[in-house]
């Protein structure tokens, strides 16, 4: 049970830093796939919601990531509830953003593109593996 | 008023932010404004409107169903405090003083609706810094 804990805290850590580095490339995306043209299409406002909503996604996940590697040991040994709970709710989020890169992103962004699909086999990766790393953390008995 | 009551309330107000946040679209006509992007771009517009949904969801299940827990002065929970107080202090400053929205208040419900959620996020700042720093 100990070594399985302690598993779980790395685990935790691990998720802790790919969620900063997620955190942080979030924040250069418009930049990174140069979409300045098309967003500037926008009206003022929109724009900044749009700017807006991004960092708070990535202020978010820097919660997410800092809570986590502060506290993994106390998120994968303690019965807390409250620790419980925070686990569970970023669990959700995560398990959320799996289900939409399927269900809501049309596969015709990816398909036939190899290092499209790489990177959409990326993300699902990533997403499904933080969700199960927190619903664990969550849900053990 | 007990702290506990006090972050009851912070956790149900959540809940109005996200049901305000949820009228956004129609006041600004955001479909219509979304219609000149990429599809993938737009795409990811609501996916990020969204997540902002489901994150003050989350915290406000959190502060509303585990108050007694947040109250408490423990390490985890003071944190906890210290993160959403950031969060909510610096979306205050976004309201103030990065959003125009005065071309979009065009009728009193707006209007009130934009009083009552910076009302709303003063609150929540105050709230959380208070329990995390007490």
């Amino acid at each position: 049970m100990k070594a399985l804990n302690l598993e779980l805290t790395i685990w935790l850590q691990t998720a802790a830093a790919i969620q900063l580095a997620v955190a942080i490339l979030n924040l250069f995306l418009v930049r990174i796939l140069n979409w300045k043209e098309e967003l500037a299409r926008l009206p003022l406002l929109i724009r900044e919601v749009f700017q807006v909503h991004s960092w708070f996604i990535s202020l978010t996940l820097l919660i997410f990531a800092a809570m986590t590697w502060r506290f993994a040991g106390e998120m994968a040994q303690t019965l807390d509830p409250f620790c419980r709970s925070l686990a569970a709710a970023i669990g959700i989020f995560w398990g959320t953003r799996f289900v939409l890169q399927f269900v809501y992103y049309s596969g015709s962004h990816w398909r036939g593109r190899l290092d499209r699909t790489l990177i959409h086999l990326a993300l699902l990766l990533t997403y499904g593996g933080l969700a199960a790393v927190y619903l664990t953390a969550a849900f053990r008995v | 008023m007990k702290l506990i009551t006090l972050l009851q309330i912070g956790g149900a107000l959540h809940l109005g932010l996200a049901w305000a946040g949820g009228t956004m679209p129609k006041a600004v006509n955001l479909r219509e404004h979304l219609a000149a992007l990429p599809p993938f771009i737009r795409r990811l517009f609501w996916v990020y409107f969204t997540f902002i949904g489901l994150t003050l969801l989350g915290f406000g299940g959190l502060t509303f169903f585990h108050a007694p827990a947040m109250a408490s002065g423990e390490p985890l929970a003071r944190a906890l405090c210290v993160f959403f107080a950031t969060f909510w202090m610096l979306r205050l400053i976004v309201a103030v003083f990065v959003f125009d929205v005065r071309p979009y208040l065009a009728n009193w419900f707006y209007r009130l609706g934009y009083y009552l959620t910076t009302a709303v996020f003063i609150y929540l700042a105050a709230i959380y810094a208070w329990t995390a720093f007490r």
